[in-house]
């Protein structure tokens, strides 16, 4: 058993009152910049790689992990309690998260979002520790056609996403898939549908869009309803799942945090395509599908336990390739490289302490966060509480400096605003806005490795390698089952 | 005379002795933090370099530097930004050799003549990397599998127009081969490809190298071996003459800086470079701490403007279509009137054609056309091989197209007014309130905007204590100014008042 030797070792180095304290610092840290929308779990770690240049390398790793590993959670309360989601991966706790609060069961949504979370950390953490190895090759047999193929998998969700009128949903897809072409071609460098507008040739923003879309849109289509039919959260908020609630979830989180992990490990897919696949699988699975997006708490156990797994899978090309997994793993090998410390294979061998601390530390974090999470819980209670009059402003001022704080651009916060009236006008009209998210998340992953995949091959490429062809099928059968599913219970039914 | 001796021997001494040279700051300079404006996110190599060369500048100096992302366009934007901003030597420009393509792809509506650099603080030799398993590893080998290929052999590196594609399309025609450029959204992404096997060569620096033992270095641009590569051949070892190739990293002014600042300015940024913590920073990169002065650092970026002008519009990247604009114009003035015209004529045929939700659908097909339309002015690109810039957004605009009618039609078909609901005066003026708030933030000044948006928009949705709302309102405003403004340094607009 080495590698429960290297956790051993691993937590001998931590456990000494630094090291701790750095971990719980660096978890507060972490939900904070998670709760906050803008901050996304990379600007988070970013912006603490300054303070982290006056620490040994060790401690440095273990703040920066720390706060890596528990944004995705501090995201998912946000999600939860004002449908904002804190982190672009919260935005799947807040399909079912939101409904619940509303229905006034805030508490339980945001303890089931933690244990996931806590659980899926865990695991991730535990897959890296035993499997990375095989896990890189995974990673490294990505070429394009297989990307392409994933973004076509994950695209398929959309007809689990939908509720009711399909055809809505495939509208609001394509609308996102079209609102992600505008910008530089990343192939010719031509602007395509900036209208000469410089500000849009990266694009237009992509936390801007999920906060305008769900924040802003749902507050505006609220308002819309009429706030005065008050739902009194108080009496019923306070009360907390049983253990054979939690029970129950067992199967979804473990299955959830497993896709969080492996999804993890393909670079550039990430925390938020994982937490979608691994909604729209519970989904499938269910025996009450019909309840997703309504107040399912196994909705919300999935989309968190993926977000966190997929920290552990971040990690792995980060720490046998030395290439990063993820925009925040990105940050990491910035300030690895900073400490003199070259991310890769050879940092097994040759810091092999500095590895092992950082797997006890991210195992440390995951516990830490469990206990922080439960307490805070209390505090995002009282500020769900407060009368909508007082919350919504709030939410709207939030969105704004949160879009602003991304790239500090007003443009960004205008683009917000666009995608809140967007939101609304969806909303009312009765489409899905979670089609529109992640199509703007596979849109650009779609095109770019078709058109990779056809400069380096020829068309056959995505049906004679094998990971593409699985993939393309298990979209074809995805896409197609809940639609046949629907119309047998039309037929049913008549 | 006595005097004069001292004087000359200490001069002598601060020359001999560099790290004796202060730069002396002209009179009350600096009098508040020096911004420096960074082109990328926090995090970024850049970024992190900008950090430091703040922390030792501090140091050394008592100076107070504050980094500020500006990110967007390649740079345009933190270009534009610096422009923007007072040329009194507080707003520094944080600038890299990929600037000279963006002033060129853009057609230069930010010139980098607008700017005084004060030099290059690191350099970064280009290198040709492959992969230690593959077949393809040595450069004698690279160009014998490229000529094996005819054109055909991947290369992979960021994106198109970069740094890293025009020294590869240079050192294609140095070793008189043609390959496939491969673009990829980050250089990270794209040495995954090459680990993978993706591609035989990535384009990219030898510290790229650095803690991955399956990649190697196969030829350097650099006129020797370099010292943290020992094992890395140059070009010039095969005999191919690319003595030189580098990227770059420094700093400028906005032109019109007066003189005696910007003489201290440069003098500090070359302490800093000088500096042993600089020095170990850099070379933990694996880049190499040159510091290139003023009058050389211009001359090289000049020779890089003509050099990448070249290469980009080799590569078909610079192209000038100027008719596209005013094309587009009259496409979209065709189409809103025609569609306009429809809608009037059906209309009282249609009543439900009145109603919101199928208005929407009804605009979103006009505006599928309008688009689809305008990708025709979208160039066909030589790098873009069998597909070009213009399909996907075809395919997307045509699905919207398709389903939006059909959603129309769906709409159309029912003929059940909608329900009024109650908010609908309410939300509008929250529009008009939202609108308001965004753009007076920038008059007034974020804080107090805010705390009046908050408070007012409570009374709006019916919030009866006007001591709670604005107990509230300025709750957030102080939360915003301690967390956003003082901990996090987001440069909200602090207009004419707070």
């Amino acid at each position: 058993m080495g590698i429960l030797s290297h956790l051993i070792n691993g937590f001998a180095v931590i456990l000494g009152f630094k090291p701790l304290a750095v971990i719980l610092i660096g978890v507060i840290i972490g939900i904070f910049v998670g709760v906050i929308p803008g901050l996304s779990p990379a600007m988070g770690v970013a912006l603490l790689v300054p303070f982290s240049y006056g620490l040994d390398p060790l401690t440095a790793l273990i703040l920066l992990v720390s706060v890596y590993a528990s944004a995705n959670y501090g995201g998912t309360i946000t999600a939860i309690a004002i449908n904002t989601p804190g982190t672009p991966s919260a935005i799947v706790a807040s399909f079912d998260g939101f409904p619940l609060t509303m229905r006034g069961e805030a508490n339980k949504a945001l303890f089931v979002s933690l244990v996931a979370a806590t659980f899926g950390g865990m695991l991730g953490t535990l897959v890296l520790i035993l499997f990375s190895l095989p896990l890189a090759k995974v990673a490294l047999a990505f070429g394009p056609a297989e990307y392409f193929a994933l973004a076509v998998f994950g695209l398929t969700i959309i007809s689990s996403l939908s509720t009711g009128n399909w055809v809505k949903s495939l509208v609001a897809t394509f609308i996102g898939l079209f609102l992600n072409t505008i910008g530089m071609d990343p192939f010719t460098g031509y602007q395509r549908f900036t209208f000469g507008v410089p500000e849009l040739s990266d694009g237009l923003g992509f936390i801007p869009a999920l906060i305008g879309l769900f924040a802003l849109g749902e507050i505006f289509f609220l308002i819309e309803k009429g706030i005065s039919e008050k739902v009194d959260i108080g009496e019923i908020a306070s009360k907390l799942p049983g253990i054979k609630e939690i029970k129950k979830l067992i199967g979804t989180i473990t299955r959830a945090s497993i896709i969080g992990t492996i999804i993890g490990v393909v670079p550039g897919a990430g925390a938020t395509i994982a937490a979608f696949i691994a909604y729209s699988q519970e989904k499938r699975l269910s025996k009450h599908p019909e309840q997703f997006g309504k107040g399912a708490v196994e909705g919300v156990a999935a989309g968190s336990a993926a977000a966190s797994g997929s920290v552990g899978g971040a990690l792995v090309p980060l720490l046998t390739l030395g290439v990063p997994g993820s925009a925040a793993t990105a940050v990491l090998i910035g300030a690895l490289m900073l400490h003199g410390l070259n991310p890769g294979p050879l940092l097994f061998v040759k810091k092999a302490h500095i590895i092992n601390g950082l797997f006890a530390a991210l195992v440390m974090a995951y516990f830490f966060m469990f206990f922080i999470g439960f307490a805070g819980n209390k505090l995002w209670l009282k500020i769900i509480k407060l009368p909508k009059e007082l919350l919504y402003p709030v939410v709207i001022a939030i969105a704004f400096i949160g879009s602003y704080a991304v790239s500090n651009s007003l443009f960004d916060v205008w683009s917000c605003l666009g995608f809140g009236i967007l939101g609304w006008l969806l909303k009312r009209f009765g489409y899905p806005t979670a089609p529109v998210i992640l199509a703007l998340i596979l849109g650009s992953m779609a095109e770019t490795n078709f058109r990779r995949a056809l400069l380096v091959g020829n068309w056959t490429i995505f049906f004679t390698r094998p990971g593409s062809l699985i993939m393309l099928l298990l979209a074809l059968l995805s896409f197609a089952a809940p639609i046949i599913r629907s119309a047998k219970a039309k037929k049913e039914s008549k | 005379m006595n005097g004069l001796r001292t004087a000359l021997l200490l001069s002598i001494l601060a020359y001999s002795l560099p790290a004796f040279a202060q730069p002396t700051p002209p009179e009350g300079f600096p009098s508040k933090p020096i911004t420096i404006v960074v082109h990328s996110k926090p995090g970024s190599g850049i970024d992190i370099a900008s950090r430091l060369v703040s922390r030792i500048a501090k140091r050394k100096f008592g100076i107070d530097m504050v980094i500020e992302n500006r990110p967007g366009a390649s740079g345009l934007v933190a270009m534009r930004y610096v422009l923007s901003k007072p040329a009194d030597g507080y707003t520094v420009l944080a600038l890299t050799k990929s600037f000279v393509s963006t002033t060129l792809i853009t057609h230069e509506k930010v010139s980098l003549d607008s700017f005084y650099l004060i030099g290059s603080m690191m350099i970064d030799y280009e290198a040709l990397i492959t992969n230690r398993k593959s077949d393809v590893r040595t450069l004698p080998e690279i160009v014998e599998d490229a000529k094996k290929k005819h054109g055909h052999q991947i290369w992979v590196g960021p994106l198109v127009g970069g740094v890293d594609h025009i020294m590869a399309m240079k050192s294609w025609d140095v070793l008189g081969i043609d390959a496939v450029w491969v673009p990829y959204e980050s250089g990270s992404d794209a040495m995954m490809a090459l680990l993978g096997k993706h591609g035989k060569v990535y384009v990219g620096n030898p510290g790229d190298i650095s803690g991955k033992p399956d990649l190697m270095v196969a030829a350097v641009a650099a006129p020797h071996r370099l010292p943290q590569f020992p094992d890395a051949p140059t070009f010039l070892e095969y005999g191919y003459n690319l003595p030189r190739e580098i990227i770059w990293r420094g700093f400028a002014l906005k032109k019109g800086t007066p003189e005696p600042i910007t003489k201290y300015i440069e003098g500090v940024f070359e302490a800093v470079a000088k500096d042993s913590e600089w020095i170990k920073f850099v070379e933990n990169n694996g880049a190499v701490p040159d510091f290139i002065p003023h009058d050389e650092f211009v001359n090289m970026v000049h020779r890089e403007k003509e050099e990448a002008r070249k290469y980009l519009q080799k590569a078909g990247i610079i192209t000038t279509d100027k008719a596209a604009g005013r094309r587009n114009l009259i496409i979209f003035v065709v189409v809103a009137v025609i569609a306009l015209l429809i809608y009037l004529v059906m209309n009282p045929r249609f009543p439900q054609l009145r109603y919101g939700r199928t208005v929407f659908p009804y605009i979103l097909v006009v505006l599928s056309i309008f688009l689809f339309l305008v990708t025709y002015s979208f160039p066909r690109g030589k790098l873009s091989g069998a597909v070009g810039p213009a399909i996907a957004p075809r395919l997307w605009l045509g699905g919207l197209f398709i389903f939006g009618l059909w959603v129309l039609v769906q709409e159309l078909r029912d003929k059940t007014p909608p329900s009024k609901l109650p908010g609908r005066k309410n939300v509008m003026l929250m529009f008009a309130s939202v609108i308001a708030y965004i753009v007076l933030g920038q008059i007034i000044g974020y804080f107090l905007t805010t705390t009046l948006f908050i408070f007012g928009a409570s009374l709006l949705l019916g919030y009866r204590n006007i001591w709670i709302a604005a107990l509230n309102a300025i709750g957030f405003a102080l939360f915003a100014y301690i967390v956003f403004y003082r901990v996090l340094g987001v440069p909200l607009m602090v207009g004419y008042l707070f």
